[in-house]
């Protein structure tokens, strides 16, 4: 950003493993800078946590370069084993020694008799009461806490997580992403996070990588993926959107279910797939609209319509509590211009 | 949740209740002729200066057998676990393959390969002047004797420890700043710590109920002199007190095993650790490393096996061992085979109903049960039959010197191992599973028969093959309770060596292996090459 070398720097990086038909990480390259919280995100089986354990150093990339703040730790400038990285660690079962109590756990990466570190730790996730008894009376959050305070003690240069919140029940997930992000913040740390899930990468993350058989598809600010999707997959996968096969026309693009008009220039005639995220999707009673109401859901804050096409392709859409539309209602459909995006087939 | 009781509770309990009752009967026996010695009398006998260090020679035997089966076990369990070393799959069967191997046909062909005069070494370094080799009869026989043959309990222990540590935590360490080999003090052996106390306690029983090295390598310990008052001097009382402390001794150790337990968690959360972790290449230490292995292999297995076969082959050439003797021979190989059968498929079938309750119906009678096999399990096999054979004399003389008594000592011998293996299945089956078919309109009866005893099936016969495998090689209640002329392998071994009939003893040992190996390989490929449920 401003010049001065990235915490972390992948170039190029590439992995295969003899069972993978292609490449579980495929010519990767990435930068984070201090204090970033990076997310990896993708489906399973997209190399995402390969990539971490090839930061980590448990595994060693076959081609590119793994460079921690401008020292290359793997790749072409040799190689440096997990224990002198200073990477820190978070696993999505969080791996705590069974045999330690949780004060012993978090200051197992620190000198003998650094309490004074252990106790800043112990404070800042919040285990006070807690210190002293074994993993196993522990509770899931208090284990990810526990997990996360150990990792955090040597103060590492960055700290790595494999899904971390991915055991918890929902309710937990969600209190715990923000109190998350808000230590991370605080401790100044780097930190990359692997997740499936897209909501959770893009209310954690500062950028998000969204990976992809073992390719990087987009890299970029939360907001950037979702309202400028640079692949069909990424909008797919980030933004759930409807894709309604359209042909550019003047001004826009036709569409079984009418005409979206729209700011970007296609070609003429091209055959494309329209992006149509569910909120942006306005609903409109019309006795000979193109679309009817199939099926609607009350969620508290607004309604979700599954809407028919005369295809028999099905869309979704989101409004607020205000829109109320029967089932078997016909409807005609529209958005913003400027919230389409059009996808060549 | 509340547990209506869902299963059949009678007919169960009712097995059950057998169960224990037949447990109880030599516990009984001890504490009763315990008190018919007198307070005074018995104390008298325990401390005993001759007494005292029997009981010395015990422990040191215990001690000094845990302590070399250790070096043994710890580095064939790390190298055929996490290592890259040649060939591991084939390590993993051959260092499990001793287990096939009864200690006194081991011991056996120890002193024949290693006798101070007359030994096949002895021979070959006769030209070199050699005339006599340092005696391998005492400590170091009975060391090497028992320790080669019972390892595998610790190995086995040791394998399914080090399967149940999660990688992840080794890769934590790492990633905190621990090298490997501070990885591996710091973070894999205090987890492993359960398991290694578990299988050094599993040895040091097997060694201090061991009767037939200790008398072949000549070693005061309970076992030997308790025989040798039965057989000898047939000194009930003085049996019967020697017995009492060998008892209390082998207690005394499970004892140290539950206290040893901290509050640690010994489990991991989730059952299945995951991601196996990833094997260290062995590098420039791949040779060491083999021939480490090769070496235990070659005293463990190749050695007993060879000897035998070589007794064998000199009896045949020397006409000493006249063909009728293979004929006698299957005569005794279906002999054992009968008695270790009955005992296995008798062992399952009462441990199955006793397990079933522990799991599915927890209470007062059932955990009394449970935690009385494993005070019967402290009871040595020489202690059982000295029990029978009192109990058979004096009130079931019908039953004295029969088949029957025979099969009911190794049931209440081996009943514990058998319950192990069972329970650990039933433990594995979700009981909604059998809820399930109950709620489908299934009577309890037939939940149990049509969907549990199907699914636990694999795990019972793993059970059955254990207990055939250890009644096979049961020495001193056989001796004691065969009926008159009824000859066992294992007998027939022990009375072939201690009549110095070299090639008659080398006959049965290789039955006995090519009855075992089979039966051992069995059972290491349906416990998936980890081992399951092994004690003693």
């Amino acid at each position: 950003m401003n010049g001065t070398a990235a915490e972390l720097e992948l170039h190029g990086v590439a992995k295969r493993f003899p069972a993978l038909a292609h490449p579980a990480v495929d010519q990767v390259s990435l930068k984070a800078h201090q204090g970033c919280l990076l997310a990896l995100l993708g489906p399973s089986g997209c190399g995402k946590t390969t990539l971490l354990r090839l930061i980590a150093g448990f595994e060693s990339p076959d081609e590119g370069e793994v460079l921690l703040d401008g020292r290359s730790v793997a790749g072409t400038g040799g190689w440096i084993p997990p224990e002198r990285r200073g990477v820190g660690m978070v696993f999505q079962d969080f791996a705590l020694f069974p045999h330690l109590t949780v004060q012993r756990n978090i200051a197992f990466g620190l000198p003998a008799g650094d309490t004074s570190r252990v106790r800043e730790v112990i404070g800042l996730v919040g285990l006070e009461a807690i210190e002293h008894r074994y993993p196993h009376e522990l509770s899931g959050g208090q284990q990810q806490r526990v997990a996360l305070a150990r990792a955090l003690a040597p103060r590492p240069r960055i700290i790595v997580m494999d899904e971390p919140l991915s055991n918890l029940d929902l309710q937990l997930r969600l209190h715990l992403r923000h109190e998350l992000r808000a230590i991370l913040k605080a401790e100044g740390v780097t930190a990359v996070l692997v997740t499936h899930d897209q909501e959770e990468a893009l209310s954690f993350a500062d950028e998000v990588a969204v990976l992809r058989e073992g390719r990087l598809e987009q890299v970029g600010p939360p907001e950037e993926l979702y309202l400028k999707p640079a692949t069909r997959f990424v909008a797919e996968f980030v933004t759930q959107a409807n894709f309604l096969p359209a042909r550019a026309a003047e001004g826009g693009y036709d569409t079984e279910a009418g005409h979206f008009p729209s700011l970007e220039n296609a070609p003429t005639e091209s055959a494309v797939d329209l992006m149509i995220r569910q909120e942006d999707l306005a609903l409109d009673l019309h006795p000979s609209g193109p679309a009817v109401i199939l099926d609607r859901h009350f969620l508290g804050r607004g309604y979700s319509y599954v809407i028919g096409t005369p295809s028999g392709l099905r869309l979704h859409a989101r409004t607020t509590a205000a829109t109320s539309l029967p089932p078997g209602a016909r409807v005609r459909l529209s958005t913003a211009p400027e919230r389409l995006r059009a996808f060549l087939r | 949740m509340t547990r209506t009781r869902p299963w059949p509770a009678a007919a169960l309990a009712a097995a059950t209740a057998i169960t224990f009752v037949s447990l109880s009967l030599p516990l009984v026996y001890l504490l009763q002729r315990a008190a018919s010695i007198g307070a005074s009398d018995l104390l008298a006998t325990l401390i005993e200066p001759a007494n005292l260090r029997v009981l010395a020679n015990s422990a040191l035997l215990g001690i000094a057998v845990a302590a070399f089966s250790l070096l043994i076990a710890l580095p064939l369990a790390v190298l055929t676990t996490r290592t890259d070393l040649p060939a591991r799959r084939i390590w993993t069967v051959v260092s499990i393959l001793p287990l096939a191997v009864p200690s006194y046909a081991g011991s056996f062909a120890l002193i024949a390969a290693f006798a101070p005069r007359g030994s096949y070494l002895q021979l070959i370094l006769e030209p070199l002047g050699v005339t006599e080799l340092p005696s391998i009869i005492g400590w170091p026989g009975a060391i090497a004797g028992i320790a080669l043959f019972s390892y595998p309990y610790l190995l086995l222990t040791l394998r399914t420890g080090l399967g149940g540590i999660p990688a992840a935590t080794e890769e934590v360490a790492r990633s905190l700043g621990l090298s490997r080999r501070a990885t591996f003090f710091r973070v894999v052996l205090p987890q492993l710590r359960p398991s290694l106390v578990a299988g050094l306690l599993l040895v040091a029983l097997y060694a201090l109920r061991d009767l037939g090295t200790p008398a072949l390598m000549r070693v005061d310990v309970f076992t030997r002199v308790i025989y040798s008052h039965y057989t000898l001097s047939f000194d009930r009382n003085r049996a019967a007190a020697l017995a009492l402390m060998l008892a209390l001794m082998v207690m005394a150790l499970l004892w140290v095993e539950a206290r040893t337990r901290t509050r640690a968690a010994y489990f991991s959360r989730r059952g299945a650790p995951g991601r196996p972790a990833p094997l260290i290449a062995l590098g420039r230490w791949r040779w060491p490393a083999v021939a480490f292995c090769s070496t235990v292999a070659f005293f463990s297995v190749a050695l007993p096996a060879a000897m035998s076969a070589l007794w064998v082959w000199r009896g045949i050439s020397s006409a000493t061992l006249p063909a009728d003797r293979f004929a006698r021979g299957l005569d005794v190989t279906s002999n054992s085979l009968l008695v270790s059968g009955a005992a296995a498929i008798a062992v399952i079938a009462f441990a199955l109903p006793a397990a079933i309750l522990a799991a599915r119906a927890p209470g007062r009678v059932t955990s009394a049960v449970e935690r009385f096999s494993y005070i019967a399990f402290s009871l040595p096999g020489i202690v059982v039959a000295l029990a029978l054979v009192s109990a058979g004399t004096r009130y079931f003389p019908a039953l004295y010197q029969t088949l029957a008594l025979l099969i009911f000592a190794c049931f209440v011998l081996f009943f514990p191992q058998g319950l192990g293996a069972t329970r650990s299945a039933i433990l594995q089956l979700n009981p909604q599973l059998e809820e399930s078919a109950r709620s489908l309109g299934h009577t309890p009866w037939h939940a149990l028969r049509e969907v549990a005893i199907p699914l636990v099936r694999p795990g019972l016969v793993t059970g059955g093959l254990l207990v055939f495998l250890t009644a096979m090689k049961e020495l001193p209640a056989t001796l004691m309770l065969a009926p008159p002329g009824f000859d066992t392998l294992a007998t027939r071994i022990w009375k072939a060596t201690e009549d110095v009939y070299f090639a008659e003893a080398g006959l049965y040992a290789l039955a006995m292996i090519a009855v075992s190996g089979p039966v051992i390989l069995a059972v290491v490929r349906r416990s998936g090459w980890a081992g399951g449920e092994w004690r003693e």
